[in-house]
């Protein structure tokens, strides 16, 4: 979160918002606008099995348009990717822990960081050229089915507003259908282990229908969603990457390097744990991007 | 300590060399996060333009963005 903290501060935000807004975000300094967004991404990151149509409708209720909302939900989807990636991984923070110790000294540093990112950094929008949405869907289309995935979620045909995303999204899916380094079968398996935790009903029952079609029982699958002991119904390895990938959906930032230490006492290299995580963090965004916007 | 390798830009070469120049072109510094991805340079690119893409591009105010990400990363108690 302080590495974030210093963007926002350096997007313009007063540092005594910004610590207001860590400390709680209910925080009285906020306008109406900026807590409806920060309502939404509170919702939508801890508790997507319960956003509903409503929950976007209030986003569009301080929003000018539906473009606006998709970029939102983007950047929700995206951080509760990115901060998968950095908790499962123990990515070290950007400010040095010995500047961490003391309120005031942290504080500074940070103002410091917030000043050398205005001075170097562009922080408003500006225009980035996509390719034409129909050929990308097209193009995910044929690579999800050619990789025996069944249908891409119900959410990207609604990306077609912001191309840029949808072109984003697509290299992210091309990219873990082509080289995940893990069977079909496992992929599917994470799919429907963390879709099923996020309630993301469309996407767990596609990766169900294709798993029952390889003969593939969801049972030890289900008791995992449910944080049951599987008894034994399943490898080592997949039983030990299954529960990882649901700490990395529930609370990655529990994860413990314990657990990796297992993982690769099976055999797996840091590609294929980086691929794992990327896996997981990835279903964790679709999964967010479908709720809200399918 | 991370829990897999992490390649420095500084002590990058070949593909990955290039991967981190790419992503120069667009971020003064090469985040941690992207770093992260050094064992796999193609991650270090999509990392980096989906940042970009994320964050800079659209009609939604940079404040707004930036608000979304620390609400997100506050209510995922995210570490980083």
């Amino acid at each position: 979160m302080q590495a974030h903290s210093v963007f926002l501060q350096a997007a313009g935000m007063a540092a005594k918002t910004v610590h207001a807004l860590t400390e709680c975000p209910e925080t009285p300094e906020l306008t109406a606008r900026q807590a409806a967004l920060v309502t939404f991404a509170e919702k939508l990151t801890r508790s997507p099995q319960s956003v509903t149509a409503a929950d976007t409708d209030a986003l569009r209720g301080v929003l000018p348009d539906e473009g606006d909302v998709i970029e939102a939900a983007n950047v929700v989807a995206g951080f509760n990717f990115a901060n998968r990636v950095a908790d499962a991984l123990d990515v070290p923070c950007e400010v040095p822990t010995q500047f961490q110790r003391h309120r005031f000294t942290k504080h500074l540093v940070m103002s410091a960081m917030s000043w050398a990112i205005r001075k170097r950094m562009r922080l408003t929008n500006r225009m980035i050229g996509a390719t034409e949405p129909d050929r990308v869907l097209r193009d995910l289309d044929d690579a999800v089915r050619r990789a025996g995935m069944g249908r891409l979620p119900s959410y990207f045909q609604r990306l077609r507003l912001r191309p840029h995303i949808l072109e984003g999204q697509a290299a992210i899916c091309s990219s873990l259908l082509r080289d995940t380094g893990f069977p079909r079968a496992t992929v599917l398996r994470i799919s429907y282990v963390i879709s099923s935790l996020n309630r993301d009903d469309e996407s767990a029952q596609e990766s169900a229908y294709l798993l029952t079609g390889m003969r593939i029982t969801l049972q030890p699958l289900d008791a995992i969603v449910a944080g049951q002991p599987t008894n034994g119904g399943l490898p080592a390895l997949l039983h030990d990457a299954l529960w990882f990938v649901r700490d990395v959906t529930l609370h990655a930032e529990q994860t413990t390097d314990a657990q990796v230490h297992g993982l690769r006492d099976h055999g797996l290299t840091d590609v294929q744990v980086l691929n794992l995580v990327l896996l997981a963090a990835s279903c964790n965004a679709r999964n967010r991007l479908n709720r809200a916007l399918a | 300590m991370p829990r897999i390798r992490m390649i420095a830009p500084s002590r990058a070469s070949g593909e990955l060399a290039a991967a981190y120049r790419e992503v120069r072109e667009y971020m003064p510094r090469v985040g941690k996060l992207v770093q992260i991805c050094s064992v796999r340079p193609e991650w270090v690119r999509l990392t980096g333009s989906n940042m970009i893409f994320t964050m800079e591009a659209g009609t939604l105010p940079r404040l707004d963005k930036e608000l979304l990400a620390v609400a997100t990363s506050r209510a995922g108690r995210c570490r980083y």
